[in-house]
């Protein structure tokens, strides 16, 4: 609970308000709680003390009415016994009642006196025959309670209000007594004494004591104090308290509360708080008198009764709104005294942080905030410098950044014109295949602008399609992207430009690489070889259209030649024979040429075709042998032949082979003079065959050797030998060895040392190779 | 044996249909000779060859590949052997598709391997 009032607390706004709050709660709360349970112990002890002390009174008071009581008794007793009332009454009762005047006389002279208001004198029946009064006689009182216990004994009663005597009724009472015959004790009469109240009443409010000499009377209560006699009727017939509206209609008043309850019917006597007659709120003791059904009321007006009370209350209240504005007062003074310089700081803080810097906060309490005045006037020097001194480096930065961007910007523009200027066409684009450089070529090549291409997917303007099946060809991008390679483009790659027509392009796709050699993309760089193709199918068809050509008129040579040698125009001389022979077999040297020829340019395109089928080495090489049968005995070769046993067939392009061996067993026989040795192994190896010719001729020099597989390259020491070589040989054998996946290479010590030529295919074989042509 | 046979040789060079001639007929063959396409079709249709000789590089139009592929393409002669003769370079694939027999260049063929592939084909 005192936590939710804290934080409560807390929450207000302003010191002062907390202070106030603060103070106020711990001064005057338990002020006022002190001061509330105070008063109410002061109250209780008041109540009892009054209580206490109206006891006291009543009790005296009822102590005054007994004796009151005692001596109105006593004194009509007395005159009970008067012998002279006595005697009259006797002769009264006996004679006639005009002798009753002497005993008036009597009567009256003799003893009313004061509060009597008169005697009377009833005889046995209950007249009266003697009164002070004289229309008193003659009454009859017999039935009257007073007459008929008076008979007996003395007796106090009131006077019922139907019955008056003396002109007096209601409230004043009356006593009576036997009158009894001194001597015999006979009944003579009942004598009675009709009161006043007024004396009673005396005594009760305390005048009685004062007109004896008393100096107070009163107890020292003041004016709501009300003693009054209630009788068995509950009728208030004697009351004290001269002016007041109990005064005023309290005269038949009924008295109904109560402690007369209590009286007349627990014979209880009450002292405390209830409600009187009035209604009022009355502290009261009551004293029951059963002898006359009398009940004694003592009532105090609570609020007079607990004035002081109210007194102490409004003391209480006036002290407590004394110290709550002391504390008020203290707190706004106080608060002012803390709340103003903590402010001046607050709204400081809010100038310097708006941006005025060079305001200063001036605080002179001599405390703790004076020197956090000071403290954050040192800041605000400080935020001061560093302002400036940031600002230096902004401006400094600027320009920095002013140069650096002007450096870009010129190196960009350098690379965008570089770009721009590339004959290719060059597209990069990103991991996800998104576009991201586009240039002029490209757009040239593909027909889309740079902003139509630009962030989106490369396949929208790179539509590659392969020329033989019409199908996309863009895997060449993605793979790069993938495996981080560089890519060509497969052969026959055609363009699709964005108005549909096809061009025809080559080249490669590159992986782009990050600093930390992360793949964040691609380069395509393509090339329009329409030009090239044209050139390329150009040349093609040149060389075959060559060759064509230049064989054709060589053919018809050759046929004829042939024809004559056969003897179909008839019988030749010996000369004519040779004479056509040598034709004859120029014109097959040029043949071959050609063939030669035709074979480098296919070897020069790259359009010779390799078929592989499975083909027996070992045969295919004894038939190229046989071939040379005639050269090798004219020249009176040794030629050997080594076979490895278990050789089968392996995937080669005959074709090829059949090339290969031409030439190394052709160079072999060529180059080695009358009476050499040739030997040529086939072995097979581990993965792979090889094929060794080994010549004992005019070897290779040296100096020479790094040439020998160059194009129209001869040997110095082979051109003596054979003057009409093409120098094409061993480069078409060693472009179909390379294309076989098989190795060349060959060993010769020196010149005239000899040489020995290695092939190895491997067993895998000859892969397939797509090419237009085959070689010759 | 040879006699009776009829050969058809498509090829504009005049040299070589003259020994053409003189070779194939003094081996018993008939031969009849068109140098242009249209022509050798329509020699075709009257002689009905044996065999027919067709060289690629024809004038009019036509060249040996149109020849092949007409001759193909007819339900009568689609059977009729043909042999190609020529001195193109390599289009024997091409040849062997369109259904040539055999595909020989002259420059490296000698007249008598000619003669024998002739015979060879008639049968």
């Amino acid at each position: 609970m005192f936590y939710n009032v804290f934080t409560i607390l807390m929450r207000l706004k302003s010191i002062k308000s907390k202070l106030l709050t603060v103070l106020l709660l711990t001064g005057l709360l338990p002020l006022s709680i002190f001061g509330i349970l105070n008063i109410r112990s002061v109250q209780t002890d008041l109540h009892k003390e009054i209580a206490n002390k109206l006891l006291l009174l009543a009790e005296a008071k009822e102590g005054q009415i007994f004796a009151y009581l005692d001596s109105i008794e006593t004194r009509t007793i007395d005159f009970a016994s008067d012998s002279f009332i006595q005697e009259r009454t006797k002769e009264i009762l006996k004679t006639a009642p005009e002798t009753a005047d002497s005993l008036n006389n009597y009567l009256l002279t003799k003893k009313s006196l004061g509060e009597l208001a008169g005697i009377l004198i009833m005889n046995p029946e209950g007249k009266i025959v003697a009164a002070t009064l004289a229309e008193e006689i003659g009454k009859d009182e017999s039935k009257d309670i007073y007459f008929i216990e008076g008979k007996e004994r003395v007796f106090v009663a009131e006077l019922i209000g139907k019955d008056p005597h003396f002109g007096l009724s209601g409230d004043n009472f009356i006593v009576t007594a036997p009158i009894t015959d001194k001597s015999s004790g006979e009944l003579l009469g009942v004598i009675g004494n009709v009161f006043r109240v007024d004396k009673l009443r005396e005594i009760l409010a305390g005048e009685f004591q004062l007109k004896k000499g008393a100096l107070s009377s009163r107890g020292g209560i003041t004016t709501t104090l009300d003693i009054y006699l209630v009788n068995k009727r509950k009728m208030m017939f004697l009351w004290t308290l001269a002016k007041s509206r109990f005064h005023e209609h309290s005269k038949g008043m009924t008295v109904d509360t109560l402690p007369v309850a209590e009286c007349l019917e627990k014979s209880r006597e009450k002292v405390g708080r209830y409600k009187n007659y009035d209604g009022k709120e009355v502290v009261g003791a009551s004293m029951c008198i059963p002898k006359l059904g009398w009940i004694l009321l003592i009532e105090l007006a609570t609020q007079e009764a607990f004035a002081p009370i109210a007194a102490m209350q409004v003391r209480a209240g006036l002290i407590i709104f004394l110290f709550a504005s002391l504390i008020i007062f203290t707190v706004l003074f106080l608060a002012e005294k803390i709340v103003a310089p903590i402010k001046a700081l607050s709204d400081a803080t809010e100038i310097v942080a708006k941006g005025n810097l060079d305001y200063r906060v001036k605080i002179e309490t001599g405390d703790e905030i004076e020197s956090l005045g000071n403290t954050f006037n040192q800041m605000a020097a400080d935020l001061q410098k560093s302002v400036e001194r940031l600002k230096n480096y902004s401006n400094e930065l600027e320009k920095k950044v002013r140069e650096r961007t002007e450096e870009l910007d010129f190196a960009k523009k350098k690379d965008e014109a570089i770009l721009a200027s590339i004959g290719d066409g060059v597209a990069a684009c990103d991991k996800k295949g998104h576009i991201i450089l586009f240039n002029k070529t490209a757009s040239e090549i593909t027909g889309f602008s740079f902003s139509e291409v630009i962030g989106k997917q490369y396949e929208e303007s790179l539509k590659f399609v392969s020329e033989k099946t019409g199908l996309p060809g863009n895997d060449f991008i993605d793979e790069a992207i993938r495996t981080g390679r560089r890519t060509r483009m497969a052969n026959h790659t055609l363009l699709v430009r964005k108005d549909g027509t096809k061009v025809p392009v080559a080249d490669s796709a590159s992986p782009v690489r990050d600093e930390k050699e992360k793949i964040t993309g691609c380069v395509v760089i393509f090339r329009d070889v329409t030009r090239e193709r044209e050139i390329d199918r150009a040349k093609t068809e040149f060389v075959s259209l060559a060759s064509h050509q230049l064989r054709t008129p060589l053919s018809t040579i050759n046929w004829y030649v042939e024809s004559l040698l056969s003897g179909d125009m008839g019988k030749m001389s010996e000369k004519q024979r040779k004479y056509l022979e040598e034709s004859y077999r120029a014109s097959k040297r040029m043949i071959g040429l050609i063939n030669a020829l035709l074979n480098v340019s296919r070897i020069e395109l790259g359009t010779f075709v390799v078929e592989p089928k499975p083909t027996d080495i070992a045969a295919l090489l004894k038939d190229v042998i046989a071939e040379f049968k005639p050269q090798i005995e004219e020249k009176s070769l040794l030629f050997e032949e080594s076979y490895a046993k278990d050789l089968f067939m392996i995937q080669a392009d005959p074709k090829l082979l059949r090339i290969i061996f031409q030439n190394l067993v052709g160079n072999a026989i060529n180059y080695t003079p009358e009476n050499g040795r040739i030997k040529l192994t086939l072995d097979r190896r581990k993965s792979d065959i090889l094929i060794k010719v080994a010549d004992s001729g005019i070897g290779i020099p040296k100096n020479q050797q790094d040439k020998i597989f160059t194009k129209l390259f001869r040997a110095d020491n082979a051109q003596e030998v054979v003057t009409d070589g093409t120098g094409l040989g061993l480069y078409m054998v060693k472009a179909i060895v390379d294309h076989s996946q098989g190795k060349i290479w060959f060993e010769s010590p020196n010149e005239r040392k000899g040489t020995t030529f290695y092939v190895s295919i491997p067993l895998k074989g000859m892969r397939v190779k797509g090419g237009t042509k085959e070689l010759a | 044996m040879n006699t009776g046979k009829k050969i058809l040789i498509i090829d504009d060079d005049a040299s070589l249909q003259h020994i053409y001639q003189t070779k194939l007929t003094s081996e018993g063959f008939t031969v009849f000779q068109a140098f242009e396409g249209k022509e050798g079709l329509m020699l075709v249709a009257t002689r009905e060859p044996d065999l027919i000789i067709l060289d690629i590089m024809l004038p009019g139009g036509m060249n040996g590949f149109d020849v092949l592929e007409e001759l193909k393409r007819s339900a009568i002669w689609k059977n009729i052997p043909v042999l190609i003769l020529t001195n193109l370079e390599s289009e024997g694939k091409v040849a062997k598709t369109i259904g040539a027999h055999r595909y020989l260049i002259k420059a490296d063929t000698s007249l008598r391997e000619v003669i024998r592939e002739v015979k060879e084909l008639v049968k």
